[in-house]
C-alpha cells in the first residue's frame, strides 16, 4: 500500500512544475534565476471579454466598410480610449476601447476585446533556476536544499531567516513567545490556538510561520493574514513530528522560504525550502510501506509522533472499534511500540 | 448456457481514481462463480500516469492467490484461455473517474428541456459546469468567458419537442457557433445535439466550420415523454473516446475488451434496472448505494425505470463540503456517545487533510457513521427531487463500498442504512462486499448468464429482511406480537413496542413463518401478503428486523435521552 509521502529531507533536488490552465504569458527564460516571489507567468483564469459590433456602432452599410474602418489587429494591447475603428464619413465617428484590453479576435465586423484587468500571477515559490519552459503551460524550476512538506497552508509565499520559538516539539506557540527580535524572520512554532497570537505575528511582523498545527477556528484568521502560515501536522494539538522539528531546528538562521501556495487537486503540498549549495538527488514519489521506513502517525492517540516501521503485521488486525485492517508494528524513539493502521501513517522520507 | 462457453473465464476490471479492482470469474460445476478479487492503487496519475501499472500489480496478486497464470512473459494478457488453465477468455472493463470530464448544457425551457438535461447529466459521470437556457439573461461575451475559462469537454444541447420549437434552438446553435469560432480549434469542446430532430439537417447545413457535432434522438420528443437512453449511449461513446486520450493505458486495456468499456454509472444503472425486473414481485424498486473514495453513488431501478444520483462528496473526499453542509450539531444528533463539538471539528478537519484515515476509536467511528447517514439521506432527497416520479419506497436496498464492507459490523451497517433510508413496509437489505454490481452490469452487455448466476450466489449477502411498522401509539406501548415458527418446529413469540427496533434471531438463509397480531392500531404494507395468517421470513447476517421506531425517526431533543435511545437501538440490533 502507498501511504502519502511528506518529504522531510536534509538534502534533495527540488524540481517543481509551475503550470497554469487557460491562457497566460510566460515571463521567464531557461537558465534564469528566480526568487520565491518572482512572477514567472501572468495568467488569466477568469477572462472577460467585450464584443464591439463596429458596423452597428459606426452606422456603416456593410461588413466590408466595417473591416476597413478597423484600425487595430489581433494581439494589439490597447489602453482605455484607444481608437479601434473610425468611420470616414463627413461626420466621422470613432469606436474606442472601453477599458485596457487586448484585441482577441476580429470576426467580420466584430472586434472582441479581452479585458486586461484580471491577470493572476504565477509565482516561482522558491529560489530556483528555470530549467525548462512548457509552452502555454508554464515552466519547470529546480534547486537543491532542505525540503519539509506540510499538510496545509494559507496560500501565501514568504522568505526570511529561520528562527525558532520552541525548544521541544510539544510546545505551543503563545503571544509571550513572540519577542521583538523575531521580527522579519520565518518563525518555527508549535501548536497555536489563540487568534491574538496570529495577529501579533502579523503585526511584528514576521515573514512567515511554521507551525505544527492550529485550532480549526483559526483557519479564517490565517487566510486574512499577510504572511504565509504552513502547518506540518494539522488541526489538532499534536506535537510537531520529531523528524521535521530536528531538521528545522538544525537549520536555524538560514535563508528559508515558505511556499504555502498549493493546489490539492494536483497533489501539491505546501513546503518549507532552505536552499543548499550542494547537489542532491530527486526524491522518490513512489515509496511502499516497508520495514525501516520513517513514518508519522496521522490519527489517534499517537498522532504527530514519528516512528520506524518494525514490520507489517500479517493478516487483519482488530482495532478497538471493531474495524479490521492491515497494521504496521512501529517503534517510537522512546522504544515504545504500537500497532498502527497503514492508512493512519504518512511516509516522511 | 452452452453458447457462452467460449467466455468461460472472464476477467473484469473496475478502475476509479483511487482503486483498481480485478474480478476473476469462471465456470465451476456448470455455473459461473467469482473465483477471486484483488485490488491495487490506481496509477492513472503522477508518478505513473498509466493505469496499466495498477492493473499489472492487481494481476500479480490474483495470480499469487489463485495460482493461475494470466499474463505471458511480455506482460500481455493471455487471451483466450489455454488448455493448461492459463489465460482468460475475455476482459470486461468499467471505470469511474467521476467529474474527470465536464459539460455545459444548453436548452430552452426550465421545466422541459432543462429538467431533462439535469436528469440526463445526473445519470452520467460528467461534471456539470454551467447551464444555459433560453432566453438567457447573460450577454454573449459572458458566455464566451464561461467557455474559455471553464474548458468544457462536451456541450450538450437539447430543446424543442419533435415538431416543436425550432427557431429558438437554431438561435442557440448560432450563438454556440459564434463562441466556438473564437476558441482555438484544439481547445474546442465536442457538441452533442439531442433536441428537436427536425432541425438536425439545418444544423448540419450551417456547420461550415466543421465543428465536431454528433446527434442522438431527442430526449424530449414530446412534452409527456422523455427518452434518455440514446443520449446516454452517445455520452458513453464520447466518454470512452475522451478517456482514451486523457488516461494513459486506457486505450490499450480497452483494446483487449470484448465490448467497449462502460462508465460505472451506466453499468450500475443497468444492473439496478435489471434487478428490479428480476424479482417476481410487482412494483419492485431497487436502490443501490455505494460510498467509496471517489464519491457517493445512488442508483435506483423501479419496474425497469432508472434513476441515478452521484456526488463527489463522501467519507473520503471533499470533506470540506461535509464541514460546510453539516454543522457539528447535526452530526451530534446521530451519535450514541458523549462527544463534544470540538472533537467532531478536530476529526473532520484532520480528515480534510488526510481523507483516507481510518477511525481509530469508537467515537471516531461514531462520527463517520453519523456522517454516512447524513450523506445518504441528503443524496436520496436530491434523487427524489431530480426524479419526482420515482416511487418513494424501495423493497430492496443494496449497499456497497469499503465503509460498509470493511469498517462496520453488519448490525451497525444495517442501522446506518435504516436511519438514512427510513424505509416502509418490507425491505430486504443486501451488502455487496466486493463492489461487484457495476462489474456485472458491464458483463451483462455480452453475457446474460453470469450476472444472473452471480446474483443467485453468495456474492451479494442478505443483511436483513426488515419490516417497518408505523403506529400512533405512545412510545413504549406494545403494538404487535409476532409468533415465529421455525423450520424445525420450535416457536417463539416476540412483543414489539412502539419506538423500538428488534432483531429476530434467524441465521443467514434460515426461514421461518411469522404471524403478526396487532395489539394496537398499526400501519404496515406487506405487499399483499397475509400477515395475520403467516409470512415467510428469511434470515440475513442480522437476522430479521422489526423497526417500530416510526417515520420520520423521532430523536429526543435532550442530549442524554437521545444518546441513551441511540445506544439502545444499536444494542438491540447487535443482540
Amino acid at each position: 500500500m502507498n501511504s502519502t509521502i511528506y518529504h522531510t529531507l536534509a538534502l534533495t533536488k527540488i524540481r517543481r512544475k509551475r503550470i497554469f490552465s487557460g491562457d497566460g504569458d510566460i515571463l521567464v527564460k531557461v537558465g534564469q534565476k528566480v526568487s520565491p516571489t518572482d512572477v514567472i507567468a501572468n495568467t488569466y483564469p477568469n477572462q472577460k471579454f467585450s464584443i464591439l459590433n463596429i458596423k452597428k456602432l459606426l452606422n456603416l452599410n456593410n461588413t466590408e466598410e466595417a473591416r476597413s474602418a478597423i484600425d487595430v489587429k489581433i494581439g494589439d494591447h490597447l489602453k482605455a480610449g484607444t481608437i479601434i475603428a473610425k468611420s470616414q464619413n463627413v461626420f466621422s465617428k470613432a469606436v474606442q476601447a472601453p477599458v485596457d484590453s487586448e484585441v482577441f479576435v476580429i470576426n467580420g465586423s466584430q472586434v472582441i476585446l479581452r479585458i486586461l484587468t484580471d491577470s493572476e500571477p504565477l509565482y516561482a515559490g522558491f529560489e530556483a533556476i528555470v530549467t525548462e519552459l512548457l509552452p502555454e503551460q508554464g515552466a519547470i524550476l529546480e534547486n537543491n536544499g532542505v525540503l519539509v512538506q506540510g499538510v496545509w497552508g494559507n496560500q501565501i509565499i514568504g522568505r526570511g531567516l529561520l528562527l525558532s520559538s520552541i525548544d521541544f516539539p510539544e510546545q505551543e506557540l503563545t503571544k509571550n513567545q513572540l519577542k521583538i527580535h523575531f521580527r522579519g524572520s520565518i518563525l518555527l512554532g508549535g501548536y497555536c490556538r489563540d487568534p491574538e497570537t496570529l495577529k501579533l505575528a502579523s503585526d511584528l511582523p514576521l515573514k512567515g510561520l511554521i507551525l505544527s498545527g492550529i485550532h480549526p477556528d483559526l483557519i479564517t484568521d490565517t487566510y486574512k493574514m499577510q504572511i504565509p502560515v504552513i502547518l506540518l501536522e494539522g488541526f489538532s494539538p499534536s506535537p510537531m513530528n520529531l523528524r521535521a522539528f530536528n531538521l528545522l531546528k538544525s537549520n536555524e538562521k538560514r535563508d528559508t522560504t515558505i511556499n504555502a501556495v498549493y493546489n490539492k487537486e494536483l497533489d501539491e503540498k505546501p513546503e518549507v525550502i532552505i536552499p543548499v549549495g550542494t547537489e542532491g538527488l530527486l526524491p522518490s514519489e513512489n515509496i511502499t510501506i516497508k520495514p525501516g521506513l520513517v513514518v508519522r502517525v496521522n490519527n489517534g492517540k499517537h498522532r504527530g509522533r514519528t516512528a520506524n516501521i518494525e514490520r507489517i503485521i500479517r493478516g487483519m488486525v482488530n482495532l478497538e472499534n471493531g474495524i479490521k485492517t492491515i497494521c504496521a508494528l512501529v517503534n517510537f524513539s522512546d522504544e515504545e511500540q504500537a500497532r498502527i493502521p497503514l492508512a493512519n501513517l504518512d511516509i516522511l522520507e | 448456457m452452452s453458447e457462452n462457453i467460449e467466455f468461460a473465464t472472464i476477467l473484469a476490471l473496475k478502475i476509479d481514481k483511487f482503486r483498481t479492482k480485478l474480478f476473476l470469474f469462471d465456470i465451476v460445476g456448470e455455473k459461473y462463480r467469482l473465483i477471486a478479487t484483488t485490488e491495487a492503487e490506481t496509477t492513472a496519475f503522477h508518478p505513473f500516469n498509466d493505469i496499466r501499472e495498477g492493473v499489472m500489480r492487481a494481476i500479480d496478486r490474483i495470480q499469487n492467490v489463485t495460482g493461475r497464470i494470466l499474463i505471458d512473459g511480455e506482460s500481455n494478457l493471455i487471451i483466450p484461455s489455454q488448455s493448461n488453465g492459463s489465460g482468460i477468455d475475455c476482459l470486461a472493463f468499467t471505470y469511474g473517474f467521476i467529474n474527470h470530464l465536464s459539460t455545459i448544457t444548453m436548452g430552452l425551457l426550465e421545466s422541459v428541456s432543462m429538467d431533462s438535461l439535469n436528469r440526463l447529466i445526473s445519470m452520467t459521470q460528467l461534471k456539470l459546469l454551467d447551464q444555459i437556457s433560453s432566453p438567457n439573461p447573460r450577454k454573449v461575451e459572458e458566455i464566451l468567458s464561461l467557455f474559455i475559462n471553464l474548458h468544457p469537454n462536451l456541450i450538450i444541447i437539447a430543446g424543442g419537442t419533435d415538431q416543436g420549437a425550432s427557431k429558438a434552438i437554431l438561435k442557440q446553435m448560432e450563438m454556440l457557433r459564434f463562441i466556438l469560432r473564437n476558441i482555438q480549434p484544439e481547445k474546442r469542446p465536442e457538441i452533442l445535439f439531442i433536441g428537436n430532430n427536425q432541425v438536425q439537417q439545418d444544423i448540419l447545413n450551417s456547420n461550415k466550420e466543421n465543428f465536431n457535432i454528433s446527434f442522438a434522438a431527442n430526449i424530449r420528443p414530446s412534452i409527456d415523454y422523455e427518452n434518455l437512453t440514446p443520449a446516454l449511449e452517445k455520452i458513453e461513446q464520447f466518454s470512452n473516446e475522451s478517456m482514451k486520450q486523457k488516461i494513459g493505458g486506457f486505450q490499450d486495456l480497452a483494446s483487449y475488451c470484448i465490448s467497449p468499456p462502460i462508465p460505472i454509472s451506466h453499468a450500475t444503472s443497468y444492473m439496478t434496472r435489471f434487478l428490479s425486473r428480476l424479482n417476481n414481485e410487482p412494483n419492485t424498486c431497487v436502490l443501490f448505494i455505494e460510498i467509496n473514495r471517489e464519491g457517493t453513488f445512488l442508483s435506483a431501478g423501479c419496474n425497469g425505470k432508472p434513476a441515478f444520483q452521484v456526488t463527489d462528496v463522501s467519507l473520503n473526499c471533499n470533506i470540506q463540503q461535509l464541514l460546510d453542509n453539516y454543522p457539528a450539531k447535526e452530526i451530534l444528533r446521530w451519535i450514541n456517545s458523549e462527544i463534544s463539538d470540538e472533537e467532531i471539528k478536530f476529526y473532520l478537519w484532520n480528515k480534510s487533510i488526510h481523507p483516507n484515515i481510518l477511525p481509530d476509536s469508537d467515537s471516531q467511528l461514531d462520527i463517520e457513521m453519523a456522517l454516512a447517514r447524513l450523506i445518504i439521506k441528503n443524496q436520496i432527497q436530491k434523487m427524489f427531487h431530480n426524479w419526482p416520479d420515482l416511487p418513494q419506497k424501495f423493497n430492496q436496498i443494496i449497499v456497497s463500498g469499503e465503509f460498509f464492507s470493511n469498517y462496520l459490523r453488519p448490525a451497525d451497517g444495517l442501522l446506518v442504512l435504516l436511519d438514512s433510508t427510513q424505509p416502509g413496509g418490507m425491505t430486504k437489505f443486501y451488502i455487496d462486499r466486493h463492489g461487484i454490481i457495476p462489474v456485472l452490469g458491464t458483463i451483462a452487455t455480452f453475457n446474460k448468464f453470469l450476472p444472473v448466476q452471480l446474483i443467485e450466489s453468495t456474492a451479494i449477502s442478505l443483511l436483513a429482511q426488515v419490516i417497518s411498522i408505523m403506529s400512533i401509539a405512545k412510545f413504549g406501548i406494545p403494538i404487535l406480537s409476532i409468533s415465529i415458527e421455525y423450520e424445525d418446529g420450535t416457536k417463539n413469540e416476540i412483543i414489539v413496542t412502539k419506538g423500538s427496533i428488534v432483531s429476530i434471531p434467524l441465521s443467514p438463509g434460515q426461514k421461518a413463518k411469522a404471524r403478526i397480531t396487532p395489539l394496537k392500531k398499526i400501519e404496515y404494507d406487506f405487499a399483499d401478503r397475509d400477515a395475520e395468517n403467516g409470512i415467510i421470513l428469511q434470515g440475513g447476517l442480522c437476522g430479521v428486523v422489526i423497526d417500530a421506531r416510526g417515520r420520520p425517526i423521532p430523536l429526543p431533543k435532550n442530549e442524554l435521552q437521545r444518546i441513551k435511545l441511540l445506544q439502545q437501538w444499536r444494542n438491540n440490533l447487535k443482540n
